[in-house]
Parts: C-alpha cells; sequence; structure tokens
C-alpha cells in the first residue's frame, strides 16, 4: 500500500529505438507445424486459383441457369386463418417434421435434433481413431453379443417411443448395424469386408445419422401429403 | 499476347495497384498469392494432392461461393424490400411486376439459398469421412458444426420474408418446435417471434436476423475458419506413411 | 519470358485455362439473358402498337413505361393503364378496343384506380396475372358481363326500398310538380334544381321538406314562393322513400331489389344480417373458382356459370344441399349472380365509404326499408312463398305453411304470429327471429304483423266458437293415429305438415286456435275442415276435436333433430 505506484514514462526520440526489441521466442509448438514434405508442390497461383475459379463460375453457371428457368415458389399472402395442408418447414427440416411425426415434440423437436448437434461438435473430442483394426480380434463372441445388444436397445427404444411404425428409422439403423457387424462374423482383412473391420465408432454413429437424416428428410420431401399422410411424389407434387 | 500483357501490367497505375510483375516466374506467383487479401487464405504453396477435384470437390470454396452469391443478390433485394405487412408481400409482386430483372434476383438467390445448405452439410459430411474433424483440428470441426447450424437458421429466417401462405406455415412448424423446448420454449418462441404469434414483430425480427446479426455471425465464424485451416497446413490430407495397415496408396 | 519454366509445371493448366475461358465467356452471355429478357414484355409490346396507331391518327406517342394509379390511402397500386393507356393520360384512339377511354362512369378511374371496382391483380404488368388464371390469386377479376357489381365493393349498402310507400311517392313527385324543379331519370328539371336520378347513392336528407319550407317562407317571390306549399308528413315520407329508390337506374340497385323479393336472408347471412341454414354470403362475391367444386356443373369452369347452375338446380351442384330449387327464371338468375358477384366488400378507409355503408356500419341501420312487405320479402319469401301462400319444395319432405292466407290468418292472434316470428320453431327450418343473432328487431317483428294482418282480419267470433271444455287426452288418442298421424306423426313430430310437438308452437299456440284449426281446417292447403267432415271421412263432434286438443297437448316432446339445422 505505501509503495509509490510505479511511474510510466512514454519512451521518446532516441530512447525509444533503446528499448530491447524481441525478436524471436522459441518455445513449444501447440499447432503442427508445416514441416517441409518430401511430396511433391505446386505453386498456389496458377494451378489451386485457377482450379477454384473454375469451380465457382460452373456453380454461378448452374444457379444462374436455374434462377432463368425456375421462378421461386410464390403463394397467396400470409393468412394465418387459412391453414395449409400439408403444413410443410423448408426441405432441410422435413426430416425433422418427418420425426416430429413419430415422436412428441420434445423429443423429436428438441432432444434429439440438439443431442446429434452436440454429438457432432464433441466427437473429436474422444480419442477415437480413424481407423481401428483391432476390435474384432479378441473376445469377438462376446463383442458380437454385446453389439447386438446395443443395438437391439436402440431399436426396442425407437420403437417403444414412436407414436407410429418407426420403419423409417430403424431401416437405416439397422443397416448400420449390419454393416458394422459383418466383419465381426466374416473375418476379413482385404477389400470391402477388411475396410469395414478398420472403420471407427465415429464413423458407424455419423453414418447412423446420416443414413437417418436423409432417409427421413427423402420421406417427408416426397411422401407426404395433406394430413401428414403417406402419399406418391406424382401423385400430390413435392413440397 | 504478352506485349499487350506488358503494356497492360507494365504502366505505373497498374503497378501502383499490383506490386509484383506478371506472375510468370515462381516469385512473382508467390507475391501474386500473399501480396493479395482475397488469396493470402491460401499459402503460396499446396502440395499437389490436396488440389485434386476428387479430394475436396472444392465444397467449402463453394460454400463461401454460395455465400458471396446471396450478398450481392440479398443486398440487391434488400433495395425493393420491407419488412412490414402486407408490404412485405406487395414487394415481391413488384419484384415480379415492375423491377427489372427482379424475378431473376429473387429466383438466383432462392435456388443459392438451397443450395448453399446442400453444399455445407456435404462438405462437412466429406471432411468427416475424410477424418479432417480429428485432433488437431477438432475446434475448427466444432466451428463448422456451428457455421452449419448458423447456414440453417440463415435459410429459415429467410424463409418468411416473402409473407405468403408457404412462408408463413413453413415458418410456423419452425417456431413451433422450438416453442416444445422444455422450460424454455416458450420464452425462446416469444423471443423469436417478438409476441406469442408470426406476425409483423416476427416479420421484422426475421428480417434483421436475416440481413444483419446471422450473416456477421457466418462471416466472423467463417473467418475464423479459414484461418485456421491455414494455420494447421492447408486442407487435412491423410499422412503419406500408412505402412501400418497396407494404407499407403494414399 | 520464362514459358519454358511454366511448361514444367504446366499440370494440364492450359486446357484448364481454356475451360476458364470458356466457362467466363458463357457466364456472362448466360447472366445476360436476365436483363435481355426483361427488355421483351407484353406491355412493351401494346405501348409499341400503340404508338403505331397514334402515328396514323395524329395523335401523341407515348414514352414506353409502365404506368400506374398509385393511391395510398386505398392501398391501390394499379398498373391497369400500362396496357390500357387510353384510360389513363394517352389519347383514345378509335378502332381499337384496348385502346378505348373508358364508359363515362360516376367516378374518375384516376381518382379511384381500376381494382376497387373491377377487382383484378392491379401489380400485375402481365395479362395472365393482371386478368385472373393465375395460381394463388389475391383477388378475381369481376366478369365483365356483371361489371356492375363491382360497385359493391364499397356501396355495401345500398337500400332496398318499400316497394309500395316509393310507388306512392312516385305519384305524388309528380302530382305535387316536383319534376317542375327536379330532374328525376331524365325528365323534368328545367327550374333547376338538383337532379334527383342518383338520390339514393347520395342520400335524401331526412328534413328536406322542413328545409324547401324555410326557403318558402323566407323567399318574396318566384318560384320558391309560389311553386311551394306544405306536405303532409306521411306524402313527404312517401317522396322520400321514393327518391331513395332512385339509382338511375343501376343495374347492381335493381338486382339486389329483385334479390331482396326472393328472401334469400332467411337462411343466409348477408353483412350479419339473415338467417343460419344457409352459407354466410357476406363475401361470396370473392369466391375465387379454384376453390368451388365442379363435379356437377357442365360448362365453363368459371364462379359465374357455378352460381346460375346452382340456382338452376342447387342439389346437383352441391349434393346434400338443403337449398331448394326456387324456379327462377334465366333474368332473375343473371340477376342473383350479378348480386352474388357485389357482395365483395373492400376494407377501404371510412372516409371512402358512401353515405349509407357509414350508416349502415355506425348506426346500425338496415340495408333494407323495414316496413311489412319489404321485410316478408327479404326473410319470409324464400320458404313461405313471395305472396306468402305457402310453398312445398320437391327437394325436400314438408310443406311451408302459407302465413299470409285469410284461413290461418282468421285463427291465428297477433300474440301468436308475435310469438312464432320471434320463437321460431326449435328444430325446424323456422329460426327464432327475436332471439338470433341477424335476426329480426321488435319493431320489425310487429311491421311484419301488421302486414301479414293486412291480408286477413282475425275472425275472433269464428274461433270463440271453438272455445270447448277440456277433452281427454286418452280419447284423442286413437283419434290422432286415425285421422292426424299419416301428415302430422304419430307423435306429432310432422311430416308433410307441421309438427304439432313442437314446444314452440305449443307454447304460442292456444287451445281456441287449436280447436278452430281442427275444425275448420285450412283452405288452399291439404288440411280438411274436420268439423265439416268429407265425402271420405265423418265430421268430429266438439267432444272429439277437444279430445285431439287434449292430446296434442300432451304429446311428448319431439326428438331433437340429428344435424343443426336439422330436416324442416
Amino acid at each position: 500500500m505505501s509503495d509509490p505506484s510505479p511511474t510510466f514514462r512514454p519512451e521518446e526520440g532516441v530512447q525509444a529505438r533503446e528499448v530491447p526489441v524481441r525478436l524471436l521466442v522459441v518455445q513449444g509448438e501447440q499447432r503442427p507445424a508445416v514441416d517441409a514434405t518430401d511430396e511433391p508442390v505446386v505453386m498456389t497461383f496458377p494451378h489451386l486459383v485457377v482450379r477454384e475459379l473454375i469451380a465457382f463460375l460452373a456453380l454461378s453457371l448452374l444457379l444462374v441457369v436455374c434462377a432463368l428457368l425456375f421462378d421461386a415458389p410464390l403463394e397467396s399472402m400470409a393468412d394465418p386463418s387459412k391453414a395449409m395442408n400439408p403444413m410443410k418447414a423448408p426441405w432441410y427440416f422435413l426430416g425433422l417434421q418427418e420425426l416430429l411425426h413419430y415422436y412428441p415434440p420434445i423429443v423429436a423437436g428438441v432432444i434429439l435434433p440438439g443431442a446429434v448437434v452436440v454429438a457432432l461438435a464433441i466427437v473429436p473430442y474422444f480419442d477415437i481413431n480413424l481407423e481401428r483394426p483391432e476390435f474384432w480380434e479378441r473376445r469377438r463372441a462376446s463383442k458380437l453379443a454385446l453389439t447386438v445388444a446395443v443395438f437391439g436397445l436402440i431399436s426396442s427404444l425407437l420403437a417403444y417411443a414412436g407414436q407410429h411404425p418407426v420403419w423409417p428409422l430403424l431401416g437405416p439403423l439397422w443397416f448400420v448395424g449390419a454393416a458394422m457387424l459383418l466383419p465381426g462374423v466374416w473375418s476379413r482383412r482385404r477389400g470391402l469386408v477388411g475396410w469395414l473391420a478398420r472403420r471407427s465408432l465415429p464413423f458407424w454413429i455419423f453414418a447412423w445419422f446420416l443414413l437417418t437424416a436423409v432417409t427421413l428428410t427423402v420421406i417427408g420431401v416426397f411422401f407426404r401429403g395433406p394430413g401428414w399422410s403417406f402419399t406418391l411424389p406424382w401423385r400430390d407434387g413435392i413440397w | 499476347m504478352s506485349a499487350l500483357g506488358r503494356l497492360l501490367t507494365g504502366n505505373r497505375v497498374w503497378r501502383s495497384i499490383v506490386r509484383h510483375g506478371f506472375p510468370d516466374s515462381n516469385r512473382n506467383r508467390a507475391l501474386a498469392v500473399f501480396s493479395n487479401l482475397f488469396l493470402h487464405v491460401h499459402p503460396v504453396k499446396v502440395r499437389l494432392r490436396a488440389i485434386a477435384f476428387s479430394r475436396t470437390f472444392f465444397l467449402g470454396g463453394l460454400a463461401a461461393a454460395c455465400f458471396l452469391i446471396l450478398t450481392i443478390t440479398g443486398v440487391l433485394l434488400m433495395l425493393y424490400y420491407r419488412p412490414s405487412v402486407p408490404e412485405a408481400y406487395d414487394d415481391m409482386k413488384d419484384l415480379e411486376f415492375v423491377v427489372s430483372s427482379g424475378v431473376f434476383l429473387r429466383n438466383l438467390h432462392r435456388w443459392s439459398a438451397h443450395a448453399m445448405v446442400a453444399i455445407v452439410f456435404l462438405h462437412m459430411v466429406r471432411v468427416f469421412f475424410a477424418g479432417a474433424y480429428r485432433p488437431p483440428r477438432e475446434f475448427n470441426w466444432v466451428i463448422g458444426v456451428v457455421l452449419f447450424v448458423t447456414t440453417i437458421l440463415l435459410s429459415y429466417t429467410g424463409y418468411l420474408l416473402p409473407w405468403d401462405q408457404l412462408a408463413y406455415w413453413g415458418v410456423t412448424v419452425g417456431a413451433n418446435m422450438a416453442g416444445a423446448t422444455p422450460w424454455i420454449g416458450e420464452d425462446t418462441r416469444f423471443l423469436l417471434l417478438g409476441g406469442t404469434e408470426i406476425g409483423e414483430p416476427a416479420l421484422l425480427r426475421f428480417y434483421v436476423l436475416h440481413c444483419v446479426i446471422l450473416p456477421a455471425v457466418l462471416v466472423v465464424l467463417v473467418a475464423i475458419h479459414i484461418w485456421r485451416v491455414r494455420k494447421d497446413g492447408g486442407i487435412y490430407l491423410p499422412p503419406l506413411d500408412l505402412s501400418r495397415d497396407g494404407g499407403g496408396k494414399r | 519470358m520464362r514459358d519454358i519454366q511454366v511448361r514444367q509445371t504446366d499440370l494440364g493448366m492450359t486446357r484448364l485455362l481454356r475451360i476458364f475461358a470458356a466457362l467466363a465467356v458463357v457466364f456472362v452471355a448466360v447472366l445476360a439473358i436476365a436483363p435481355v429478357r426483361s427488355r421483351f414484355t407484353e406491355w412493351r409490346d401494346v405501348q409499341e402498337r400503340y404508338n403505331e396507331l397514334a402515328e396514323g391518327a395524329g395523335a401523341a406517342p407515348l414514352d414506353l413505361a409502365i404506368q400506374q394509379i398509385w393511391k395510398p390511402a386505398l392501398g391501390i397500386t394499379d398498373r391497369c393503364t400500362t396496357c390500357h393507356v387510353a384510360m389513363g393520360t394517352a389519347t383514345p384512339l378509335a378502332g381499337e378496343k384496348l385502346f378505348a377511354a373508358h364508359p363515362d362512369v360516376h367516378h374518375d378511374p384516376a381518382d379511384l384506380g381500376c381494382t376497387v371496382c373491377h377487382g383484378g391483380q392491379g401489380r400485375a404488368t402481365k395479362r395472365a396475372a393482371a386478368h385472373g388464371d393465375v395460381e394463388f390469386w389475391d383477388d378475381p377479376l369481376v366478369p365483365r358481363r356483371y361489371a356492375a357489381a363491382g360497385c359493391g365493393g364499397c356501396h355495401t349498402h345500398l337500400r332496398v326500398p318499400a316497394q309500395g310507400l316509393a310507388a306512392r311517392g312516385a305519384a305524388l313527385f309528380a302530382r305535387y310538380d316536383c319534376p317542375t324543379c327536379h330532374a328525376v331519370d331524365g325528365h323534368g328539371g328545367r327550374g333547376g334544381g338538383p337532379e334527383l336520378t342518383l338520390a339514393g347513392f347520395t342520400g335524401v336528407p331526412e328534413d328536406w321538406h322542413e328545409r324547401h319550407l324555410r326557403r318558402h317562407r323566407l323567399a318574396e317571390a318566384g318560384p320558391w314562393r309560389d311553386g311551394y306549399g306544405e306536405l303532409p308528413a306521411e306524402d313527404a315520407a312517401a317522396i322520400t322513400e321514393y327518391l331513395r329508390s332512385r339509382f338511375g337506374g343501376a343495374p347492381l340497385a335493381e338486382a339486389k331489389i329483385a334479390a331482396h323479393r326472393l328472401g334469400c336472408r332467411g337462411c343466409h347471412k348477408i353483412d350479419g344480417a339473415g338467417g343460419d341454414a344457409g352459407p354466410d354470403l357476406t363475401s361470396i362475391g370473392r369466391r375465387l373458382a379454384a376453390q368451388l367444386d365442379f363435379t356437377g356443373v357442365g360448362g365453363e369452369r368459371t364462379t359465374a356459370n357455378w352460381l346460375a347452375q346452382h340456382f338452376r338446380d342447387p342439389v346437383r351442384v352441391v349434393p346434400g344441399s338443403q337449398m331448394p330449387d326456387l324456379g327462377l327464371d334465366d333474368a332473375q338468375i343473371e340477376q342473383l349472380d350479378l348480386y352474388m358477384f357485389s357482395l365483395r366488400a373492400l376494407d377501404v378507409p371510412a372516409k371512402f365509404w358512401p353515405p349509407d355503408r357509414v350508416r349502415a356500419a355506425r348506426l346500425g341501420e338496415r340495408d333494407f326499408a323495414t316496413d311489412g312487405e319489404t321485410l316478408f320479402g327479404v326473410f319470409c319469401a324464400g320458404c313461405h312463398g313471395a305472396d306468402g301462400r305457402g310453398r312445398q319444395f320437391g327437394s325436400l319432405p314438408v310443406a311451408f305453411p302459407g302465413v299470409a292466407r285469410p284461413g290461418f290468418l282468421a285463427a291465428a292472434s297477433d300474440a301468436f304470429l308475435v310469438k312464432t316470428i320471434e320463437q321460431g320453431r326449435p328444430g325446424r327450418l323456422m329460426p327464432a327471429w327475436g332471439a338470433m343473432d341477424g335476426g329480426l328487431r321488435p319493431a320489425e317483428i310487429d311491421a311484419l304483423v301488421t302486414w301479414l294482418r293486412g291480408r286477413g282480419a282475425e275472425d275472433r267470433e269464428a274461433r270463440a266458437k271453438w272455445s270447448l271444455p277440456p277433452g281427454d287426452g286418452e280419447a284423442g288418442k286413437a283419434l290422432f293415429a286415425e285421422r292426424c298421424a299419416s301428415c302430422h306423426g304419430a307423435q306429432g313430430e310432422g311430416l308433410h305438415a307441421p309438427q304439432l310437438a313442437n314446444v314452440a308452437f305449443r307454447e304460442a299456440a292456444t287451445d281456441e286456435f287449436l280447436a278452430a284449426t281442427i275444425a275448420l281446417g285450412r283452405a288452399g292447403t291439404q288440411m280438411p275442415s274436420f268439423a265439416a267432415g268429407s265425402v271420405s271421412f265423418a265430421a268430429l263432434d266438439p267432444a272429439a276435436i277437444a279430445d285431439l286438443v287434449a292430446f296434442v297437448r300432451a304429446l311428448p316432446p319431439p326428438p331433437p333433430p340429428p344435424s343443426p339445422g336439422g330436416t324442416p
């Protein structure tokens, strides 16, 4: 308390130049260094830049042609007293809306999508490798039983909570399950089965999410008509 | 050709803008990249494997391209749009009937928005299956997930703006989903809509979110996203040496 | 230069650059399509054709541009004059219908725009979108044939006059030499008074006679001194009614007056007044053809055709409809179509409202005269017949009673009539006009009863003869089954004859009324005189009639109808 507060003096003129300048700091490197590699490199300009420009132009061309050929939908003015049937969200939400058909809003609209986003965000923080050669090598029978049990549990949870038959959810799940178990019952090191055997858990979870999302979205976009009943796209049109 | 090129690029004005020579030497090509604000997101040299089309399908870049198109068309559309009822819908009609190329502008904005959602999603799938989400890039993956959600929110907030039946009821479905959140659902919905029903306050909120808040969030996050890719040595490539599992061919 | 080094690291660069160049050229070319395309529009062709014709006719050419009538207060942006140029600022050209001037109408199109009257989408600059037949249509164009219905957007409450009073007023108007000063429908008016041809639209002040008298008393000489004098109050009222019925022969007014003699509002609500048996018709004029079911309709898919076919045969067009075939002729159907299209009230600000709409909306004034005759035409004629002689429709099981027949009126007391109109017949088609929303006001019910009374006096003496001592209900039971049940139903539930068990009916009807009706019957209906008997059945003595009355009194209430509105 009694110490006089340090005085700060603006460095001026020649003195300013005398202040030591830090030239270099050597410390432990945390991020991946861009090491010199032996593999071939090319100049960004023009090799990468030209490719990027071509991709950009091709996409722009595609979009401009679409914009010239197809008009964006515009229906009559919003009228809260005239409900649309079917009431459909934009296409990227139709997977979720299809999920709402099976589960109460709190599960389908909040918990499941929230869990998926959180799961996606935390996936890299689990120290799981991209490839996983060892899993089926030892104690295969018990691991098989465990895996089948996990899939059975998830399936029955999905089916139990569902308000309608949940085949569109079970289909992708069982497809992923079958692909995951295949190397467990048919041991091969090469080919597709060998490749499947080396996939990691995040791969399977992500594949499951992806397949489910695509299935539900496709059903929601193409196969749902008035009252969210099943229909065929050539009968009632799409979205 | 090169005479014309030299005439164009050799004069004082050109040299005052572009401070390096014609990019026909590696030095000038390097300068072309790192003395250019837009190109300096790239290193001067990239690994040959990284530029193959089938490596990335340029999905990240194309998502950014979509955003560029959306920004240009979106700013032009803002000139003709009033976020109020019933002017919003009337302005859609005016775009169709009196604004030169107004329909084209709206179409391009609409289709680019759909394309951006799809491309960002595909980008995410591609990155995941390439394994690029793993350490040390884990935080950039998280930013990517947030960017995906932001993109969807951008598209969703824009969906209400034409104020037609499709928009109104499409957004109703989404707002009801938000309302189902336990404890905070009703409040979230109220905050989003500026009321208990979708009306003019909701339109104004969606407009501000769509034109100011979400694009700002997206730009900042994209900047961080790209900057981190650059700092991590460019796009992720699997190590060349995978001899242990007989990979190797990568 | 250093071409060699470029070649060394070419990696297909030459090909890529070619692709890039080709794409860039194609992209720029395709990008140019949109602005180029927006130069080729229908309206440009139209205006260019105008300019060609204008050159020949010596009229000033147009600068090619979109024209519009913009009235923010009315909420209109009408670009119709972009093609209908002569209805905007351009000189009309003979020979080409599109370039004709607007016909002379009361309102200046430059003030009100186009869509206020004609409907359609004023913002559109393309023919199809402006005129109709596009998806998600907001506002259908009023068909050209029914263009007069366009007035209904603002003139929502054109008043249906009292016919009898107005006719008397017309005679008085002539007798008092009013046409000396005032022109009406092209006659008279040399004296320079205001023309009254459109008095129905502009309104007639209640105190016109007092004002005239004041001028008369102040005048020293001239027509005001010599040509005017005091009028009896009822004569002034008759003239007022006559003037209020002057719409300059406006087709909409004629159609509305005609429709209000058919009793539509007995079943349909229009702007809050009318029955509930049929759909509300308040904005039927805005109904889109796309919203209608054309399954049972032949011919073109237009609202006009749908309406016409529906009036001709309601049940074929709307299966299950209770609306009877009213037996309308083509001219009536044409007028009804016009009236239906006029039911398209626009939400314009109140300062644009005509006076009658203001009075109706703010003061609750009726848009029809409230004398008994008019009221009967507005509310009752649909079921009970224009003359009140009763009606039987092929599609409905019951006959509607002839309430204006002298035989019925002789037996019915005023109290019975008032109570019946007020409370209706619960469970039957006759609504409780006194209690329901959109029903009749007490004074209107009184006016109706007064008018009915004019069709036939009450015969108390004849009825008093049938004031009988109480009978035996048990004894009446067998008699009822034998004589009454075939028409009135075993429990008096009403087959094609009235429902005797109806609670409201029994409450309104006295024993005397029941006995007199049984004894004397109803001339002109299937109800015979049971006191007189006939070749096919023996006469009943007063004791038997008293037994029947007692049985009817003791009937259990009828079961509730299967659906609201029920069978009639």
